[in-house]
């Protein structure tokens, strides 16, 4: 159970942030040495090529150049390395300069140092770098074929990963199925675009030997393992920082070839090096994702169960495995899914995933379950379609009821109320009234739609996920919380922020566990050197893991305070009481201690303290989820209409009702919602990175991969349900990735059905204009010279 | 090793000199060389926002003025707005409103809230929204800055109230 | 005049700086020089001579958006000023500037060709005239030689009978438009349409009238039949693919919009 107090469930702002309102934020661009050198990437130009010749020369002779740098004059000092030595993934080796080859175009082929970053630039122009060109592919599909150019040519063709599974006999019960729905659902390209670039700013200390690293990152434990690794130095001699971090979402969770190249150019120049990328860097080189063709065989019976479902799911990998991720996971999670909340026992997947002359793929908010719900949603309908069913009924009929339920693919899903939740959202949206009004305009040519969505997303993942594979990303997390002489309380967590909140959530708990004004608590996280080891920021873990430990070692230390008091009150410890910072004998609120007071005997006065009790009032707590995911769910409801003329599609209403268990801080949970649908929102309408056929990314800045601003954002209705997991410290649940979880799937089902009349097959994203006029087009005949009358 | 130029300009209030290469961005002048860390860069190409300042009272992109077009200007950034200490009421309502998550689009977001509020000091939620088209967060989802400067307005509307006789 | 005339193809032109800089940032634009005009206060003027709108190169699109005399003297140019990016790209963008750039889907170029115009142009040499359907080459390139300022643009006189229209879809307000259109058509007493012109933007290379939709409208009244068929000849028009749209969209798009802009023509209140 969450504490109850003045805090927890409570709107509490952040004003401990308030530094970023006033615009002293300190994130890594706004880190600067004196002697600091900057570098700037020489870039291939090319998606696919032989590297025959890098020549630096010309720069590094420049009087303004401090350094040019090759693969040759690096891999001294650098390791070429892979990810996920255990994991059911083709080994490879690359090197962060590319070396031999290069595979996607921004691949860095070559570094150059000077004072500034103008300068640098200056410099990249006088670097020559001959290719051979050779054939690209761009698509996975075709790159899985035999015969075609490996990008790995001691692998026999481009697929890095194949997984396959089988629960049930899926075969036997579509031969039995009343209806079969047979589909290929295409999601398109993005990246998560934080406002933040990436950036590293590293420093050598010759005498320590010791690395120190600024970043802006998700993990920073993972940085430094990955960096020990790659620079062949011990992990004690690492120490990595994240600052404060504009945004991340996923992107900022690998280790990136130019982040090791800026370590090993430290090491060299011996002066501190910065690198921050921009925009252009970002769309070409950020870890790109949701790229994925998937073919489903879905059989449904008369009464609109689903009875089994084949998919084949081809993921496009990118040209590489970054560190620290890899390619694999949102294929997998994809995969393992797609059956939702629904109940599904005869299911069967092939998964490939795919190397392409692209940017490399890893993980974006979501990671495999925005897709995933994608599909079996228009799933739903397409099945409610061809039964004549009302799309809200056919998902009664599928949604677990039952829990523990465990789903074929081996998950739990402890509690929930699924079915409760969509009833829930359909009442509180009108659905019955909004059909009524669909009718209504369809007559007067207009097309309204509604999209249902039902999902349920995988947060704080435990059980060793990544571990097993052989990364170092840890599904445990750590707290260390003290109480200091002068009665005040830090923590120090392995968990990361860049912009959740998660400090405001974490005080918030631990000042209602100890009883004493928010103000008291101060939570330090992102710094390897004072946090716990622990795992950071993925998976929506911060409320449930962090949360876990920083309620954990909070009810330690308070059994240990109400301990103490007793032993110096002279009272029982079930008689203590906390509040407002003192501890005090219930019924007699004048005798009382301050935790100043105690904290003074805890620390300097430790044989006053029960006798075998240790001194001090610090603990720390480790604790892993004991389930291999906790389970969120949600019900999004969306209204749209459709203009036929220009495919502008105009959002009426979008409800979503949400069940992470307790809120902690219903302002960042909403936050996290609307934050997390936006993204979503500029996948199926906006976003989509778009290669030419020789590997070319052809939306390599902002006015080609457009953005939702204010203007495009809808009111977005919240409300929420709790249903506590049984399996979690204070049964809470993730949230920050549900919200882009059902977005894909909610506007495809409303556009679908706007455009029933049209007989519109809506199975690829982006919904752009001009695919939606397509749509319609395909089906609706008009020549010139008509009149139209419909508005829009 | 490049020929500089030497400007004089105003930010904040406070005067300063710089000698700047032509070709350096105001945007950078004022992180690098003045500090002014609080105008973030987030594109280079005009489209984010985030390096939004105001320029002899107008709102201008940082990133596509080069410094010495600054030269003999006064800007001001959101460091300005609370030069004395206490919060801005725009400050104070994106903090109550939640109408910041990473912070990097909160400063160019909050001097667009403030130059709209100059001129319309009870603006209508279409007002709000044409005003910060041009500022893009990917963190919030915008509603929760919405809300931010329609409490803003009614802030400053309080804090006029109080002023009056 | 004589830094353009020496420097020549090396040089470019600085006003507003809301095209030009983010091209350098990128560096896909790399002038030896750049020539700041931003301090030619002459360049400035915004006046009505003999009913005529004289805009300064340097006059910017926030002023076009705000000044009463421009809403007067221009109401379809103060309208389409309006959906300009935004704020902070009106406040520094310039007349000269977005016509100099000559981008496809500007406001301004599909504009003036709908008002008709002159532009001024001036080197070393000397000055001289550009009709407003002279000005645009092709994408981004304009008639202009690598040495002359484009420094004054005339608008004729508004008419009492002047109906005008304007439209324009974009993926993202204020972002860059898939389509524009704009007319300014006079209509007599008896609701007959004396003279019409209708342009369309960012549906081909350049933005162009619809001569073929003018001549259908000429003559006849401003009827729905009429407005249709002219909203149709949108559909032969010249247009190309890119990540946005595909040619056959744009001018389906092409159509809607010419439709919207002669409605609100028709509709008469604006």
């Amino acid at each position: 159970m969450l504490p109850s107090g003045r805090y927890v469930g409570q709107r509490v702002p952040r004003w401990e942030d308030r530094r970023f309102v006033q615009g002293r934020g300190r994130y890594l661009d706004d880190l600067n040495f004196p002697e600091q050198v900057e570098v700037a990437f020489v870039r291939s130009l090319h998606a696919h090529a032989r590297l025959l010749r890098v020549d630096v020369e010309a720069a590094r002779k420049h009087p303004e150049a401090v350094g040019a740098y090759t693969w040759e004059d690096l891999q001294g000092l650098l390791r070429p390395y892979w990810t996920m030595p255990r994991g059911p993934i083709r080994q490879a080796y690359v090197t962060p300069l590319a070396s031999g080859k290069v595979r996607w175009v921004g691949e860095p082929v070559a570094v150059v140092a000077a004072r500034d970053r103008y300068v640098a630039e200056d410099l990249c122009e006088l670097v020559t770098v001959e290719y051979e060109p050779l054939p690209a592919v761009v698509d996975a599909c075709d790159a899985m074929q035999r015969d075609c150019p490996r990008l790995y040519e001691e692998w026999p063709d481009n697929v890095v990963s194949r997984q396959t599974f089988r629960a049930g006999d899926p075969e036997a019960q579509l031969a039995n199925c009343a209806v079969v729905i047979r589909k290929r659902f295409r999601s398109n390209r993005v990246t998560a675009v934080p406002l933040e670039g990436r950036g590293i700013l590293a420093r050598w200390d010759p005498l320590e030997e010791t690395l120190t690293v600024w970043m802006g990152h998700q993990d920073v434990h993972l940085v430094r393992s990955v960096l020990s690794e790659v620079l062949e130095l011990p992990l004690a001699r690492i120490r990595v920082i994240s600052p404060d971090v504009g945004g991340a979402f996923g992107i900022k969770l690998p280790i990136y070839p130019e982040e090791m190249v800026v370590c090993a150019l430290a090491r060299i120049l011996k002066r501190p090096v910065k690198w921050v990328q921009d925009r252009k860097e970002s769309l070409l080189g950020d870890t790109h994702a949701r790229e994925a063709v998937v073919d489903v065989e879905a059989g449904f019976d008369a009464e609109g169960r689903i009875r089994a479902m084949r998919v084949h799911i081809v993921s496009d990998a990118g040209a590489y495995a970054v560190a620290g991720r890899g390619p694999v996971i949102e294929g997998s999670m994809l995969a393992r899914e797609l059956p939702g909340p629904y109940d599904l026992r005869h299911y069967a997947y092939t998964l490939d995933v795919v190397m392409t002359n692209k940017a490399p793929v890893a993980v974006y908010r979501g990671v495999g379950i925005p897709v995933s719900t994608f599909v079996m949603e228009r799933v739903m309908d397409l099945a409610a379609d061809a039964l004549n069913f009302d799309p809200a009924e056919i998902r009664r009929r599928n949604l677990v009821r039952t829990f523990p339920y465990t789903t074929v693919t081996g998950h739990v899903y402890d509690a929930g109320q699924y079915v409760e939740g969509l009833e829930k959202a359909l009442e509180l949206v009108d659905y019955r009234r909004w059909r009524v009004e669909q009718a209504r305009l369809r007559e007067q040519g207009r097309y309204l739609g509604i999209g249902i969505c039902c999902l349920v997303d995988a947060t704080a993942r435990g059980g060793g996920f990544y571990g097993r594979l052989g990364l170092k990303a840890a599904s445990q997390e750590g707290c260390i919380l003290r109480i200091d002489p002068a009665g005040g309380v830090s923590a120090a967590l392995g968990t990361t922020s860049q912009g959740q909140g998660l400090g405001t959530a974490l005080a918030q708990l631990i000042a209602d566990t100890l009883a004493l004004p928010l103000e008291r608590v101060t939570v330090v996280m992102g710094d390897t050197a004072t946090a716990p080891y622990g795992g950071g920021a993925w998976a929506s873990r911060g409320a449930v893991a962090g949360g876990a430990v920083a309620l954990l070692a909070a009810r330690r230390l308070r059994e240990k305070v109400q301990h103490i008091a007793a032993h110096l009150l002279e009272a029982a410890p079930e008689d203590i009481e906390l509040a407002d910072g003192r501890a005090f004998v219930r019924g007699a609120p004048t005798r009382s201690l301050s935790l100043e007071e105690i904290a003074h005997t805890a620390y300097f006065v430790a044989a006053d303290l029960p006798r075998g009790m240790e001194p001090g009032l610090e603990v720390m707590v480790h604790w892993e989820p004991e389930i291999p995911a906790t389970f969120a769910y949600a019900a999004q409801v969306m209204v749209v209409e459709v203009h036929p003329e220009t495919g502008a599609i105009e959002i009426l209403k979008y409800l979503v009702v949400e069940d992470c268990g307790p809120l902690i801080n219903p302002g960042l949970v909403d936050g996290q919602l609307r934050g997390g649908i936006l993204q979503g929102l500029g996948q199926a309408l906006y976003e989509d990175l778009v290669y030419d056929a020789q590997g070319q990314l052809l939306t390599s800045t902002l006015m080609d991969y457009v953005l939702p601003g204010i203007q495009e954002a809808p009111e977005i209705e919240i409300h929420h349900m709790s249903t506590p997991s049984p399996r979690t410290v204070g049964g809470l649940r993730g949230v920050a990735e549900s919200g882009t979880a059902g977005v894909l799937a909610v506007v495809a089902n409303a556009v679908a059905d706007a455009l029933k009349p049209f007989g519109a097959e809506v199975t690829a994203l982006p919904l752009s204009p001009a695919r939606v006029v397509e749509l319609i087009q395909d089906r609706r005949e008009w020549t010139t010279g008509t009149s139209y009358t419909e508005g829009g | 090793m490049r020929a500089r130029v030497a400007i004089a300009l105003r930010v904040n209030g406070q005067p300063y000199r710089l000698e700047v290469e032509p070709r350096r961005l105001l945007a950078d002048a004022l992180r690098r060389d003045l500090g002014f860390t609080g105008v973030h860069v987030g594109c280079e190409h005009g489209v984010c926002g985030a390096c939004t300042v105001l320029l002899d009272g107008e709102l201008v992109r940082s990133c596509l003025m080069f410094a010495v077009q600054a030269d003999g200007c006064e800007i001001l950034t959101v460091e300005g707005l609370n030069v004395s200490g206490d919060l801005h009421p725009i400050q104070r309502a994106f903090i109550e409103e939640f109408g910041f998550q990473c912070g990097f689009c909160t400063p160019g977001m909050i001097l667009a809230a403030y130059r709209l509020l100059q001129e319309r000091p009870h603006p209508s939620e279409k007002e709000i929204r044409r005003a910060l088209a041009g500022n893009l967060c990917r963190c919030t989802g915008y509603a929760d800055i919405l809300r931010s400067v329609q409490r803003a307005a009614a802030l400053l509307a309080e804090a006029e109230e109080s002023r009056a006789p | 005049m004589e830094e353009l005339a020496h420097y020549g193809e090396d040089a470019k032109v600085l006003a507003g700086g809301q095209s030009l800089v983010p091209l350098m940032n990128l560096r896909l634009a790399r002038p030896e020089v750049v020539v700041d005009i931003n301090s030619i206060s002459e360049l400035g003027i915004l006046e009505r001579r003999d009913g005529e709108l004289i805009l300064g190169a340097l006059v910017r699109h926030r002023q076009l958006e705000r000044d009463p005399r421009v809403r007067e003297a221009c109401p379809v140019l103060s309208r389409a000023a309006a959906c300009i990016g935004y704020p902070a790209i009106r406040n520094r963008g310039t007349v000269g500037g977005s016509l100099a750039h000559a981008d496809p889907a500007a406001e301004l170029g599909c504009v003036l060709l709908a008002t008709g115009a002159v532009v001024v142009v001036e080197s070393a040499r000397g000055r001289r005239e550009v009709r407003i359907e002279d000005l645009f080459v092709g994408p981004y390139t304009t008639c202009m030689r690598p040495d002359e300022l484009l420094v004054e643009v005339r608008i004729p006189a508004w008419r009492e009978d002047a109906r005008w229209g304007f439209a324009e879809f974009t993926r993202h307000e204020g972002g860059f438009a898939l389509g524009l259109a704009a007319c300014v058509v006079q209509v007599d007493g008896q609701g007959k349409v004396v003279a019409a012109r209708l342009a369309v933007g960012g549906i081909g290379p350049v933005p162009v009238r619809l001569a073929e939709a003018e001549e259908i409208l000429r003559g006849a009244g401003l009827s729905e039949e009429a407005i249709a068929q002219a909203a149709a000849c949108a559909l032969s028009l010249e247009s190309y693919d890119d990540v946005h749209a595909p040619a056959w969209y744009r001018r389906r798009l092409g159509r809607w919009l010419v439709l919207q802009s002669l409605q609100q023509a028709a509709g008469g209140g604006n």
